[in-house]
């Protein structure tokens, strides 16, 4: 076990670890020394200067860029550096998942929702004086949720009904894949695969040592997703009881939570709800006095947006660079340590006791299926899901909702409309995986089988606000629907945020295949020089189709969703905003074209 | 770049994640069921299973697993001799398909794959466009052929296919756009006519005058050591020189840093190349697709000046064949041109007239002959008939067949070509460029030369040393040139010679080697590992052409050695036989091997399969006749052995390699004092340091000293990159040249732990001309003082105890 044995040795050495510390790590446990490097270097919670008395995260992504998180923390860093010297560290980071209270920032690892230069300075000079700084916790917002989502049959606190019910009733394993399949339950993570497959290819496999794992991803570090933070605090009893029917269902003995490190109340919260469950009997050994045992523990990610892609997650697991893997073989029959592995989304496991109450007829029902792009385009998405919206709308959050209700549904009725009343610019239905979509999507930018079938010949474009947020249909249509939206309204500088999303991409490629990791670069690079003002229009004639076939090519030949996706900030800029982008060329990077 | 406007070439019509999320799932996942298939380890039993797919249109069929190769392009066997299959996949299928013959070239493009490294997957330039029909329609999608295995059915496009120009179309821009990417940042415009780049051979291939992208701002650095050079703004993060270091030569060094567009090669915990425990083996160098691992140029001005110092001393007739001239020789392209720069003075051009001698039977030899003009012929010692089935006394003469093939020469062992043709008394082996290469087995077994060869007339060849001949195994296209050859004059006129052809007459013997030429296989066995098994199926007959083979018997829970098999020898028919007939019903149960056959050392193997064995004994009876005599009497004497080998326990012996050293240091440890005069001795005479440790085996009242005794296969000899270690000329001594580079592998190599590595003051010239003290790091072994006439340590010794002499002079001794 390198990573555990690396923390260990962090932690005694104080923060940090020193050449002779690695060295002794390779010795120890008879690995080569390149080994320990590669890890140490791959992985952002590892060290090899000594820590400063402050560190301060400021999440520098998506709504906390919109808000001005990466101006705050320069600000603060030039403060910090003159007042405070080497004892203060400031660093933009990746989303921290606290898109709705932006910006967002990490000080010495406790949270500060809603910074401003005025309370990031205080907390530091808090710390440096030894005096408790003004903190934020997550439980500030979840414990509003408690009880109060549908998925939560327990109304707050689990009582393992469907593990009890699965054991009494013999453990039938087919009837509860045929309750998932009843149900439409689609992966939440992003992918959207279909649960009860996944299930049943766990279930049929068979490994090489007998063994089979059952794994939740809890790693949500896509920009503006927050959901999972949410659910792990105000309901982690059903994501529990999720993993622990997957694991009766499948034949797994062992389950781990594999969950980012900034989510420390989450961990703790976690931990604790495990040892009620064992406590109650529904999990550890002889569950329910039925002889099966699961032993579940919650594994706390080294770092980095990379871990959570299911395949470099179970890298980093088996302590080596969390590098995605070339498919197939799939996890379901290839996984943790080479055995059939269960591996779903924090949502995926937590909506499963609400579908085995009644066998799935309840989720099968619920879903927007009359929507005017819904009908006739694809067969609609079942059940309800939770968003997490954050960005220019009036009360970003995390919301439950049926699926395939409207963009503009949701932000009207669950988020109070559009911040200020203003008008939508772009939006990021899929964090910035999917790109950005404008307010008017023309049609010869959606599925040309849709368009024909579905789309009168006088309709020349779709109101974003109308795209029902079903995954189902925005297959079918041509969009992609992930767990976190973001909204942004007319007046900010869109090719800033571009630049933003594609630089996360950049800098969180793990750098194995090319056409990410070089592929990420010079994207950036494109989008950063269209934002400088550097590029004339004539030379954005042939910027254009060399960004296009890049784009193309690293969706096409990437190993993984990140560098398959890396391209689309800049991508969909071009193609839905070529406006915006001849403006750029000249000189007129602010140019929010008003409608 | 160009004025036309930009063509971009559109991927919509394929399996894209990135633009609209389909169920995240790969190619070729599942079954024509739908079930999700388990990937293992491919099984034996994919080895024999047929997979057809299309390839550009052609149908191929390959089999859905091949055996594993270790770097050499040999076959990796298990102890047990079975192989270890892999799954075949696109980028072997394709070579099946496309490349006929040696040279002709591989339509798919590589850069992180490279064929005697396990592919890994990760530079997709070697994309192609595979399609799948599943349960929900037809799915296309780009997959890395070097990885992606073969599925029965599968239709595949790559760069050349005309059978679906915009599939052939999608493959290129993507190739085409890494290959962009990666000459923006990785390929300075002075790589780009660079022998060896194939980062820039691949560009010029695929059209590429000029990147699209903006050359990389930032910088990487540069590192290197004295003899390696580090630019790692080169590196295109391949992975390449990590396997070279850490599958291929198992140094574990190298590894990566950081992440993203800031990883990096790194040194142990990204050390200076220099602190680092790289043992400078070159691997990496050789290994690497770009100029990012390069040999310092001072480092082969040196090689080179060495060898041509060595040549003018020596007033060989020899001329350095460089670098440049070799990579433009077919045999040699395939060979990375930084191993030819590494060992650029490792080919030497050799001009020979009409009676000059080419090499001498009984020399030691580290070089073997590529023949480019003229005619040799090879004369064989005359003594070697013989000696042949000769059996002698003592240990010897239990162990079989060893007399038949060890004679003692002037105090050495010689190993009669046994293998080799059978001449009528007027019959001459000729050679020319048609045999492409002469002296390959010595170079290859480290036995003495067999045969003397001389010019008989003006003649070209290249001489080229042990580890050239190593790489040209390891290179698909040499080693089928050389396969070819070595299959050829392998069997030209050794199958009639075969033992069990003994019974019948001249016209009958030719016949049936006519009918086995075609069927036979040519099998290597590395020491120590099993040919086959007691009880396994008997499914070959053997003959054994090189090496000795260890005949064992389990009864009960004893288990003792039957037999040794010399060359010459054939094993493996009672049990085939057995099958044929019922008269060793009582003995053997029928089909069923009756004892277990292992190699001893290095062993080199006829096979000839079970059917073609049994329609030969059909076809010729009297073959059959002698052969159940022949069983007879070996099922006879195995049951006297039984008997008789409870006395003798030579396996001790054996194993402990004994049998094979000519000159071990015994001390009589009755007359020996331990007053290290000996060890001094060594230190004195080898620049204060030691060769010899007075510590090892003992028998009976002896202690053989750890200290080289030269072995007839010396395994120490494998694998030198610098090709530093060799046994030269007529005598015994295995040298190590100042050259040595101190990699190690040598005495990693030696089984008895003989050779030892010590750091030497030594001096080093840095790039500005500057000299620098330096400890290098050198092996060194006993070279049994041949400067001073005779080993010191015996000579020491003021008690008369220590004794060089053979293995088998120490058995006489022990076992009278």
């Amino acid at each position: 076990m390198i990573i555990p044995a690396l923390y260990e040795r962090q932690k005694q050495r104080g923060g940090y670890l020193t050449h002779a510390d690695m060295a002794a790590v390779a010795e120890e446990l008879n690995i080569p020394r390149h080994r320990v490097n590669s890890l140490v270097t791959f992985f952002p919670h590892f060290r090899i200067q000594p820590p400063p008395k402050v560190q301060l995260h400021v999440c520098r992504d998506m709504s906390c860029h919109l808000n001005g998180g990466v101006g705050c923390a320069q600000r603060v860093a030039k403060w910090a550096a003159e007042k405070h010297g080497s004892d203060v560290e400031v660093h933009g980071v990746s989303c921290l998942g606290r898109c709705d209270r932006p910006p967002a920032a990490i000080i010495n690892e406790q949270l500060i929702a809603a910074a401003d230069e005025d309370r990031l300075k205080n907390a530091i000079d808090a710390i440096i004086d030894g005096r408790s700084p003004d903190l934020n916790s997550d439980f500030e917002l979840a414990k509003a949720k408690v009880g109060k989502w549908e998925m939560d049959i327990y109304g707050g606190s689990g009582r393992y009904e469907a593990v009890r019910n699965y054991v009494s009733s013999g453990g039938k394993p087919e009837a509860v894949i045929k309750a998932l399949e009843h149900a439409g339950l689609l992966g939440m993570g992003g992918a959207g695969g279909r649960a009860y497959l996944k299930w049943g290819d766990v279930m049929r496999a068979t490994g090489s040592t007998g063994e089979k794992f059952v794994v939740c991803n809890a790693d949500e570090s896509e920009p503006g997703t927050f959901k999972d933070r949410e659910i792990l605090l105000a309901a982690p009893h059903l994501t529990i009881e999720g993993m622990i029917i997957g694991a009766l269902v499948v034949g797994a003995s062992r389950g781990w939570i594999y969950m980012r490190h900034e989510y420390p109340e989450q961990i703790k919260k976690c931990r604790e709800e495990i040892d009620r469950a064992s406590k109650l009997g529904a999990c550890g050994r002889n569950i329910f006095g039925s002889g099966r045992s699961l032993v579940l523990d919650v594994f706390v990610s080294p770092g980095g947006y990379i871990c959570g892609e299911q395949t470099a997650l179970i890298e980093a697991m088996e302590d080596k660079r969390a590098e995605p893997r070339n498919r197939p073989p799939e996890l379901m029959t290839n996984g943790l340590y080479d055995q059939p592995t269960l591996l779903s989304n924090v949502e995926t496991f937590a909506w499963v006791p609400a579908i085995l109450k009644d066998g799935g007829d309840w989720f099968a029902q619920q879903g927007v299926k009359q929507g005017p792009l819904t009908a006739g385009s694809s067969e609609g998405m079942t059940g309800k899901r939770l968003f997490s919206i954050s960005g220019d709308v009036a009360k970003p959050g995390v919301y439950e909702v049926e699926t395939g209700i409207t963009l503009g549904e949701l932000i009207d009725k669950h988020c109070g409309g559009m911040k200020d009343g203003k008008q939508i610019l772009a939006v990021a239905l899929s964090g910035p995986s999917g790109g950005f979509l404008p307010a008017k999507i023309p049609i010869e930018h959606l599925s040309r089988r849709f368009v024909e079938s579905n789309v009168p010949d006088t309709v020349k474009e779709i109101d974003v606000r109308d795209l029902p947020l079903d995954i189902n249909v925005s297959r079918a249509v041509g969009y992609m629907v992930g767990a976190g939206i973001v909204v942004y309204a007319v007046g900010c500088d869109l090719l800033a945020e571009v630049v933003a999303n594609s630089r996360f991409y950049r800098n969180e490629s793990c750098g194995k295949c090319v056409p990410c990791r070089v592929g990420s670069q010079k994207i950036t690079e494109m989008a950063e020089s269209l934002l400088a003002g550097e590029v004339s229009e004539a030379v954005l004639d042939s910027l254009l189709p060399t960004a296009m076939q890049l784009s193309g090519v690293m969706q096409a030949t990437s190993i993984c969703g990140l560098g398959q996706v890396a391209s689309n900030p800049l991508q969909s800029f071009l193609k839905y905003f070529p406006d915006l982008a001849r403006a750029a060329t000249r000189g007129q990077a602010k140019g929010a074209v008003q409608p | 770049m160009s004025d036309a406007p930009q063509v971009v070439v559109d991927f919509s019509e394929i399996d894209v994640s990135g633009q609209v999320q389909l169920e995240d799932e790969g190619l070729f996942a599942r079954n024509i069921d739908g079930q999700l298939i388990r990937i293992e380890k491919a099984t034996a039993s994919e080895l024999d299973e047929d997979v057809t797919l299309t390839i550009d249109g052609r149908e191929v069929t390959v089999k859905k697993a091949v055996p594993q190769c270790d770097s050499q392009g040999n076959i990796i066997r298990k102890a047990d001799g079975s192989t270890v299959p892999r799954p075949t996949t696109i980028y072997d299928a394709a070579y099946e398909a496309f490349v006929k013959k040696p040279g002709d070239p591989h339509p798919i493009p590589v850069l992180c794959h490279k064929e005697h490294l396990p592919p890994v997957g990760v530079c997709r330039v070697c994309v192609v466009e595979a399609a799948e029909v599943t349960r929900r329609g037809l799915r296309r999608k780009l997959v890395p052929s070097c990885v992606q295995r073969v599925t029965d059915g599968m239709v595949v496009h790559t760069i050349n296919s005309t059978a679906d120009a915009d599939a052939a179309a999608r493959v290129k821009a993507a190739s085409g756009t890494i290959v962009e990417l990666l000459a923006a940042d990785h390929l300075p415009d002075q790589q780009l006519a660079a022998p060896g780049n194939e980062l820039a051979a691949i560009a010029d291939r695929l059209g590429i005058k000029q990147s699209r992208f903006a050359a990389r701002t930032t910088e990487r650095g540069q590192d290197g050591s004295h003899m390696i050079r580090v630019d790692h703004d080169q590196c295109i993060l391949c992975g390449r020189c990590q396997r070279g270091c850490n599958w291929v030569k198992k140094n574990n060094v190298i590894g990566r840093s950081e992440k993203g567009y800031e990883a990096r090669i790194a040194f142990d915990l990204d050390d200076p190349i220099e602190q680092s425990s790289c043992v400078s083996c070159g691997e990496c160098a050789i290994s690497c697709p770009t100029g990012a691992l390069e040999f310092q140029p001072s480092f082969i001005e040196q090689q080179v000046q060495r060898v041509r110092d060595e040549l003018e001393q020596e007033r060989y007739d020899g001329q350095i064949v460089t670098a440049d001239e070799l990579i433009k020789d077919d045999l040699f392209k395939g060979i990375p041109y930084k191993f030819l720069q590494f060992n650029g003075a490792a080919v030497v051009r050799r001009m020979l007239q009409r009676g000059d001698v080419l090499c001498r039977e009984g020399e030691y030899g580290s070089t073997a002959f590529i023949i480019k003009s003229g005619e040799f012929e090879v004369f064989l010692n005359t003594t070697r008939g013989a000696v042949r089935n000769q059996s002698a006394g003592g240990i010897w003469g239990l162990l079989g067949g060893l007399k038949t093939v060890v004679e003692k020469v002037g105090g050495k062992a010689k190993l009669a070509d046994i293998g080799a043709a059978r001449l009528a008394e007027d019959e001459r082996i000729l050679r020319n460029p048609d045999d492409l290469i002469l002296g390959e087995m010595t170079c290859m077994n480290r036995y003495p030369r067999s045969a003397t060869v001389v010019a008989t007339k003006p003649s070209e060849v290249l001489e080229i040393r042990r580890n050239v001949l190593y790489m040209l195994q390891r290179n698909a296209v040499s080693r089928e040139i050389l396969d070819q050859v070595y299959r050829e004059r392998s069997l030209r006129g050794q199958l009639e010679t075969l033992p069990i052809f003994e019974s019948l007459d001249e016209p009958a013997k030719k016949q049936a080697a006519e009918y086995l030429k075609d069927k036979v296989d040519l099998v290597s066995v590395d020491p120590g590992q099993t040919i086959f098994r007691q009880g396994d199926a008997a499914d070959a007959y053997y003959v054994n052409r090189f090496g000795f083979v260890k005949v064992t018997q389990s009864y009960g829970r004893d288990e003792r050695v039957l037999n040794y098999l010399g060359p010459g020898n054939g094993f493996g028919e009672i049990g085939l036989l057995s099958e044929l007939s019922d008269e060793f019903r009582d003995q053997v149960r029928s089909g069923a091997r009756t004892a277990t056959c292992a190699a001893l050392d290095h062993v080199e193997l006829i096979r000839i399969r079970g059917n073609d064995f049994r329609q030969l004994t059909e076809a010729f009876p009297e073959l059959r006749d002698s052969l159940l005599e022949k069983a007879h009497q070996i099922l006879h004497r195995d049951d006297e052995a039984r008997n008789r080998l409870e006395a003798v326990r030579a396996d001790d012996f054996l194993e402990q390699g004994l049998f094979l050293a000519q000159s071990l240091l015994v001390l009589d440890l009755e007359r020996c004092t331990r007053c290290d005069e000996c060890t001094k001795a060594c230190a004195d005479t080898h620049d204060g340091v030691t060769r010899l440790v007075r510590d090892g085996l003992r028998y009976d009242k002896y202690l053989v000293a750890s200290s080289c005794r030269s072995c007839m296969d010396p395994y120490c000899l494998v694998g030198c990159p610098v090709d530093a270690i060799h046994r030269n000329g007529t005598s015994l001594e295995i040298e190590i040249e100042d050259y040595c580079i101190g990699c190690g592998q040598c005495s990693n190599n030696c089984p008895y732990g003989n050779i030892n590595m010590h750091g030497f003051p030594s001096s080093r010239v840095d790039a500005d001309g500057k000299k620098m003290p330096i400890i290098q790091q050198r092996a060194t072994t006993c070279d049994l003082c041949k400067n001073v006439g005779g080993p010191s340590c015996v000579r020491a010794c003021p008690h008369n105890a220590a004794f060089r002499m053979s293995g088998e002079e120490l058995r006489e001794i022990t076992s009278g």
